[in-house]
């Protein structure tokens, strides 16, 4: 029997360099090498800012990975072994204030009261009353009660334990995490050994040259994280439905194989699948959910393995679950598809019900910068008001609410001009009307009113003369549909009562 | 220093920044006002009205005049009951003339001369022009759409526009 996969379709643009699990792009430049499966994973973690905790054997490279990442990302960094760490070493001396009604702390180099990003390396080995402070640590980002303001990372490191310590293999003292306290950690990630490692990566890890040398971010680490973050936000703010439904449907499958996933660890599954939806421009991919899936489980930092057999069941029945009506597989398909005309035209072309039509709208304008929104409505509204498109009412009135301001333009545009100079144009007004000067006709017209939309409403466009292109193969989508639409309802005899 | 007043008694009455300015043109004088102004400037242009080739045509214009807040819910049911219809959509399927396209809607002034209400036929004027309103939205007409009687909507006055060669190649 064959299996079929889910279609994996092209890299968006804006992320081309970066493929989920398969083409890393930042560890390796900071020299980090052998991550290339978990960069993804690693990359959420810094999107959600929600604790990450590493479990690898000895020299994996835990510690290093965690330093280099807050060096390249220019964090101010704490580094405690928990193992030898005492409470003094966190907080700082107490002492009495002038009141002698509060205690404050004499803070040093090492207290962790400035850090930005914190790691607790050998979290397993520490005595059980300092896990309770590094509870507080992990999970709210405070000590003592006292919150650490700038604190965004929280980072753990351990050795593999095993619930039946003495087992060949095992790291003595190495003792499994407790159960709350390995629930806060979002992502828990196990480490390749030298043996799950490819040739490329030993080559380089065998390498001594660039010891010792401060992490740079050359890559744009920082930007990636950064902009990973605003969309993480955003998806946040409105979590795509069929995320909600992965969790659930993952969590209950995997709870019918008798591998419990607590209640809150479904919801931190949700956000740990919008933080990679998030690098992976907002789109859900089959590989970047299944991977959030497998590093999504806190069992392993008290010693108990999930089943690869059961999870990779679990995440395919999710999947095809979620996507199985087709619907939400062309949505996610349309989502990947960077080019707007290109979006109309499948949209036009594909969308199998008008519900769906309404949907991919609605998806569409949420993923478009406000300039590139406008000439998609300006495009689409009107071919949804000729012809019947696929497209339900509630697609068309968003459609109409972003083209209604762009149909009549009527705005006063303010520059300031140096005094005593020559007499200067509205700088953006001039750049657009170079622009204007090499069009003609009908499309000039549409292209003029665009840009003093654009002008009117300040909105950001890089290059107008491409934006006008693009604009053009929009409209060009709708006419060509249009056409279409006209001819066969002229060959099969229809007629609109209009 | 030299006083003012002396200044202008050598120099034909300019004040000394005048004299100075004058002097040195090529030099930018800090008087300690601002340095730059702010210049202003209209873009205005209209697809819904004017005659550009991309022009979206006015099908209609629709609204009831009369003063607002009046029960026009009420008195569109009496004169669909009049008329001799069942529901507002078996009207629609009836009147003759109601638009079988999608068309764009705005807000626009109605005069308070446009049907009086009296005259031959002005029930079924009337009734159309209801119809219509009750299947706008905020911003289009949709002939698919069920009929919505509310008295906010039957006191709007809507212009009615069809994209027409909004899309067209030159």
């Amino acid at each position: 029997m064959t299996e079929t996969k889910p279609k994996q379709r092209a890299v968006p643009a804006r992320h081309s360099k970066r493929t989920s699990g398969t083409a890393p792009r930042h560890l390796p430049t900071i020299g980090v090498y052998g991550y290339d499966n978990v960069e993804t994973i690693i990359l959420a973690a810094l999107v959600t800012e929600d604790p990450l905790l590493l479990i690898g054997k000895a020299g994996t490279g835990k510690t290093y990975l965690l330093n280099s990442l807050s060096e390249a990302l220019g964090l101010e960094h704490r580094h405690y072994n928990a193992s030898l760490i005492s409470f003094d070493d966190l907080v700082g001396f107490p002492y009495p204030e002038p009141d002698n009604r509060s205690v404050r702390y004499l803070e040093t180099p090492a207290t962790v009261w400035q850090a930005e990003s914190v790691l607790v390396d050998e979290i397993s080995r520490c005595k059980p009353e300092h896990q309770n402070r590094l509870f507080s640590l992990v999970h709210e980002r405070r000590i003592q009660g006292i919150r650490i303001g700038k604190l965004r990372y929280r980072w753990a490191a351990m050795n593999p334990c095993d619930v039946d310590q003495g087992v060949a293999d095992s790291y003595e003292g190495s003792l499994p995490l407790d159960q709350a306290l390995a629930d806060r950690f979002a992502f828990v990630l196990e480490v390749p050994d030298w043996g799950e490692l490819g040739d490329d990566a030993r080559r380089r890890i065998a390498d001594p040259r660039g010891e010792g040398v401060i992490s740079e971010d050359t890559t744009g680490l920082r930007e990636t994280v950064e902009a990973g973050r605003e969309k993480y936000l955003e998806l946040l703010h409105a979590p795509p439905e069929s995320a909600i439904r992965y969790s659930i449907t993952a969590a209950t499958l995997l709870g019918e194989g008798e591998f419990r996933l607590s209640p809150r660890r479904v919801r931190q599954l949700t956000r740990n699948l919008l933080a990679v939806m998030a690098l992976d421009g907002g789109v859900q991919r089959e590989e970047s959910f299944r991977l959030t899936l497998t590093w999504s489980f806190p069992h392993r930092a008290w010693g108990i393995r999930p089943d690869p057999g059961l999870v990779s069941a679990a995440h395919k029945a999710a999947w095809d679950h979620v996507f199985k009506d087709g619907a939400e597989l062309w949505l996610n398909e349309l989502a990947l598809e960077r080019r707007p005309d290109r979006k109309i035209r499948k949209i036009l072309a594909e969308s199998p019900d008008e519900d769906t039509g309404s949907l991919a709208v609605n998806q569409d304008l949420r993923h478009l910068s406000p300039a590139r929104q406008a000439a998609y409505a300006l495009a689409l509204y009107p071919a949804t008001l000729e012809g019947h498109a696929p497209i339900g009412r509630e697609g068309v009135a968003e459609l109409a609410e972003v083209a209604e301001p762009i149909l009549e333009v009527n705005a006063q545009l303010r520059w300031q001009e140096r005094l005593g100079g020559a007499s200067t144009d509205h700088p953006e007004l001039s750049r657009l009307s170079k622009v204007l000067s090499q069009r003609r006709g009908n499309r000039l017209h549409r292209a003029r009113q665009l840009f003093y939309h654009i002008l009117a409403h300040d909105l950001a466009l890089d290059e107008p003369d491409a934006f006008e292109e693009e604009f053009n193969r929009c409209v060009a989508a709708c006419r060509e549909w249009l056409r279409r639409r006209n001819n066969g309802k002229g060959s099969s005899g229809k007629k609109g009562k209009g | 220093m030299i006083a003012a007043e002396s200044y202008s008694c050598f120099h034909g009455g300019a004040t000394p920044w005048q004299w100075l300015r004058d002097l040195f043109p090529w030099v930018v004088w800090n008087t300690g006002g601002p340095r730059s102004r702010t210049r202003f400037t209209w873009v205005a242009s209209s697809v819904l009205a004017g005659h550009l080739p991309v022009q979206w045509s006015r099908e209609l214009t629709v609204g009831i005049p009369g003063k607002e807040n009046l029960d026009l819910v009420a008195r569109a049911y009496h004169t669909l009951e009049n008329l001799g219809y069942r529901d507002p959509d078996e009207a629609a399927q009836a009147l003759p003339l109601i638009p079988g396209h999608r068309l764009h809607c705005r807000r626009v002034k109605i005069g308070s001369r446009r049907h009086s209400g009296k005259g031959p036929r002005a029930a079924e004027r009337f009734l159309f022009e209801a119809l219509i309103l009750g299947r706008c939205s905020q911003t289009f007409y949709d002939p698919c759409k069920p009929v919505i009687w509310t008295n906010n909507r039957l006191n709007r006055g809507l212009a009615l526009y069809k994209p027409d060669r909004f899309l067209d190649e030159d």
